[in-house]
């Protein structure tokens, strides 16, 4: 079913066959987490979020038209998912729970006393991510997941694209600043 | 630790950017949505039955707290409009009538009104049983007599005297 459409999958599954909405949900799980994930900064949320989110996909499938590509229907799905999760404070800390997850690093049985030092570093900057004011985090990491053009971000924050644009660059440069301060 | 030059720092950034957008889900896939929305749909059932049983008893119990309040005027009414059977007025029993007669329906029935504010009226143009007052006898007391104590006089008795008889019986010698 790999060479099957998005736009075929959907009208099989809107036809009832369960074959097709497997194989949005196998195609499209990837980028459905991240973008929950750059929400909530949690695995175990995102994960929640992105079981949410396929059920109401599964349930909403007649009402998508095909206006927008199906990634970014169900991105869409899961950042409002996220943003209600976030509003409940349901989300923990990101580097807690998150942090065993940047130390999987190939580098880690060939040389220990490297991979230590990558993992610490690693940690330091996920902690200036976290740091980062909201909306310069949320910008950051849709954008770095490379599943959602700025366009799509830019909508599904209800900003233009061009603020997504300084968004990004202002995150970097604040992330630079923080990171270099702290070698000092 | 020596000022890091910016190459360095743009690309750990980059490197904890890209670890971030490589994750994946690790207990979502088809399987578990599909389990997911077998689950929701069988937890959602019992939920709607337990919805509609309770609908249902709530519907019971307003119908019944709000029969005898609309219900009660009506059953007065027909009451006091009533004929009184002749036999009726002759020897009016103790008993009240019911109100209600036994083949109306079974909501009216239920909401018969209380005897005090529905028994009343069929009962106003019978003639009244008077019963009269009954004198209550004085309670018994036992008070102390005042008489003389009771004597006895002393009888006097005289000894008996048993003169000797005969002796006929003597033994023979």
């Amino acid at each position: 079913m790999d060479c099957v459409t998005d736009e075929e999958l959907v009208h099989r599954a809107q036809d009832g066959d369960p074959a097709a909405f497997d194989e949005i949900v196998e195609r499209h799980k990837g980028a459905v987490f991240r973008a929950a994930l750059a929400a909530l900064r949690n695995r175990e949320d995102a994960e929640d979020v992105t079981q949410e989110t396929f059920i109401t996909a599964y349930r909403k499938l007649d009402t998508f038209r095909g206006e927008s590509q199906l990634r970014t229907w169900l991105s869409r799905i899961a950042w409002n998912k996220s943003m209600d999760h976030r509003r409940r404070g349901r989300f923990r800390s990101f580097l807690h729970l998150d942090e065993p997850d940047a130390v999987e690093l190939p580098a880690l049985q060939a040389d220990p006393e490297r991979s230590t030092l990558a993992a610490s570093v690693h940690a330091r900057v996920r902690r200036e991510i976290d740091r980062l004011p909201e909306n310069l985090r949320d910008t950051l990491l849709l954008a770095s997941g490379g599943d959602l053009d700025y366009e799509t971000i830019a909508s599904m924050l209800g900003v233009r694209e061009g603020t997504i644009k300084s968004r990004v660059h202002e995150a970097r440069a604040l992330l630079r600043s923080s990171l270099g301060d702290a070698s000092r | 630790m020596n000022h890091q030059p910016k190459d360095s720092l743009d690309r750990e950034i980059d490197e904890v950017l890209a670890s971030i957008a490589a994750e994946e889900p690790r207990r979502v896939n088809a399987a578990s949505v599909r389990r997911a929305m077998g689950g929701r749909r069988a937890a959602l059932l019992p939920a709607w039955l337990a919805a509609a049983a309770i609908l249902i008893v709530a519907i019971g119990v307003v119908a019944r707290s709000r029969t005898p309040a609309e219900k009660a005027p009506e059953v007065v009414a027909r009451s006091v409009a009533a004929p009184v059977a002749p036999e009726a007025r002759a020897t009016p029993s103790i008993e009240p009538r019911p109100a209600v007669q036994p083949n109306e329906p079974r909501l009216l029935r239920r909401s018969r009104p209380r005897a005090e504010t529905a028994v009343e009226p069929p009962y106003e143009g019978l003639p009244r049983l008077v019963v009269a007052a009954i004198d209550v006898p004085q309670p018994l007391s036992t008070g102390l007599l005042a008489g003389e104590s009771i004597l006895i006089p002393q009888i006097e008795i005289s000894p008996l005297v048993v003169s000797s008889l005969p002796n006929d019986h003597e033994p023979k010698q």
